[in-house]
């Protein structure tokens, strides 16, 4: 059984439309990655020492442990103490999840970063702490961490696949049943290979162009 | 009430982990005056500072700015209450300072520089804080300058917007940590010019040098820190010519020496 190229052009406007789904959802991970990542990294510049000690065991669980295997937490173990989620939602919670750690992580690394003789210059200006973070921090932590948060998009993008397993009809589950139902695996996977990449490289190729432009402002 | 202080410090003491870095600083700056805090490294002088900025919270002693407590006040029936971050944050607008490394904020342009702050911290309208902005950064000689993010800028001109951030804000008083050390030796007469020009707008100001000559020239008033203690003050002709206490000698009689040294070395024909 070779590999059929017009089979895989006929399976295409398919799995580009399934595509929709993983765009869809790793949007929505992003955002709330990154609005609960820099959430978490504000409350551990708090310096609380029993929050970051509980902070960091949550962590240290999802650095720790499989993707795949918190997927399956969010899906088949929450609904055990109450907490029934779609297969989506229970998805979108589970990676974003994960990537708020990282996101945290990587904040928290260009935090260090920050010459904290520019927040004692805000400090006695007078400008209260939400504003430092606001018009200071943050601005420049964002910029400086965009690298990362491209290879945390394209992760995250890559993630949104293994919904597949927990019923979600995306790009890899689509591939699937055209696959048992044609026979004919090669082509569909290569096909929704193709659709993955293709979606990294629009987001490494827009990541490369922010990034030279705030080389170009220096910053 | 002309005769009240702009910044009054009374039994000022601070430690580090038991270590005395400020021992009983008392000081008054009034209006007007420009009082140069001279003294060794490591005497206090900085600390002193950022305690007037309540960067470091003193651990004793009490801090007027314009006739208002900062930071901790004595209430009737010799309580001490400490301020709230937001009571201070109020008052800290009032305390202009100048960082040894300026610590623009390196995303935003000059004029955003100083006109941000305002907007934050005084509720100004962005076009009256912008009008401001613009007025001082070209009193300052940084009309062409003022779209230039920091990291395009010389040093001298970041000091110059860092100085036009804290003049934007109305301080009663100027605090200038080092002014001439981060920048190159020419300088200095820039630095000079700057200050003077301060000074002629009546504002008051306390500078931290080690810079005797520049302290000499600028100075109505000097004060020398040794050992966290301010140990002798007054006018700075009396101080240059005739120094009171051991210590205060010897430090200008070391100063004076590495000057003549660093001279020497620089032209070795002299």
């Amino acid at each position: 059984m070779g590999f059929k190229l017009d089979f895989l052009l006929s399976i295409l406007p398919r799995l580009i439309g399934a595509a929709a789904v993983n765009i869809r959802l790793a949007a929505i991970i992003m955002l709330l990655a990154l609005a609960l990542g820099t959430a978490l990294t504000i409350v551990r510049a708090q310096k609380i020492a029993l929050v970051n000690a509980f902070i960091a065991v949550i962590i240290s669980f999802v650095r720790g442990t499989p993707l795949l295997i918190q997927i399956f937490i969010a899906y088949y173990v929450l609904p055990a103490i109450g907490l029934d989620l779609s297969p989506e939602v229970a998805g979108i919670s589970a990676i974003a999840f994960n990537s708020m750690v990282f996101v945290s992580e990587s904040m928290r690394g260009g935090l260090a970063t920050i010459d904290t003789g520019q927040i004692e210059a805000s400090t006695a200006l007078g400008l209260p702490p939400h504003a430092i973070w606001l018009k200071v921090v943050l601005p420049q932590l964002f910029r400086r961490i965009v690298p990362v948060l491209i290879n945390e998009a394209t992760i995250v993008v890559k993630g949104t696949a293994l919904l597949s397993v927990i019923t979600v009809v995306d790009v890899l589950r689509t591939a699937q049943q055209i696959a048992s139902s044609s026979y004919r695996p090669f082509e569909t996977m290569v096909g929704s290979a193709l659709v993955f990449l293709v979606i990294n490289l629009v987001i490494s190729l827009s990541g490369r162009l922010a990034e030279s432009r705030f080389a170009a402002a220096r910053v | 009430m002309s005769a009240a202080p702009v910044l009054r410090v009374s039994n000022l003491t601070k430690r580090f982990h038991g270590v005395t870095a400020l021992d009983q600083v008392y000081l008054d700056v009034h209006a007007g005056e420009i009082v140069a805090l001279i003294g060794p490294s490591g005497c206090g002088k900085s600390t002193l500072l950022r305690c007037l900025t309540w960067l470091e919270q003193p651990d004793d002693g009490f801090i007027e700015v314009a006739g208002k407590p900062l930071g901790r006040e004595l209430m009737p029936g010799g309580v001490v209450r400490r301020q709230s971050r937001r009571q201070i944050d109020a008052l800290r607008p009032q305390v202009g300072i100048v960082f040894q490394q300026f610590q623009l904020w390196p995303h935003m342009t000059a004029l955003e520089n100083v006109v941000r702050p305002q907007i934050v911290v005084l509720g100004r309208p962005r076009a009256e804080a912008t009008r401001r902005g613009t007025e001082l950064l070209t009193r300052l000689g940084l009309a062409d300058r003022i779209d230039r993010h920091p990291h395009a800028l010389s040093g001298g001109q970041k000091q110059r917007v860092a100085i036009a951030r804290a003049l934007a804000m109305d301080p009663a008083l100027m605090l200038f940590d080092e002014p001439t050390s981060a920048l190159d030796p020419e300088l200095v007469g820039e630095v000079l010019a700057v200050l003077r020009s301060l000074a002629g707008i009546g504002m008051t100001m306390l500078v931290v040098t080690h810079e005797i000559g520049f302290a000499a020239s600028l100075a109505d008033r000097i004060a020398f820190m040794d050992h966290g203690r301010i140990l002798e003050e007054g006018p700075a002709r009396d101080i240059m010519a005739a120094p009171k206490e051991p210590r205060l000698k010897s430090f200008l009689d070391l100063v004076r020496t590495d000057r003549r040294i660093a001279r020497t070395t620089a032209n070795p024909t002299e």
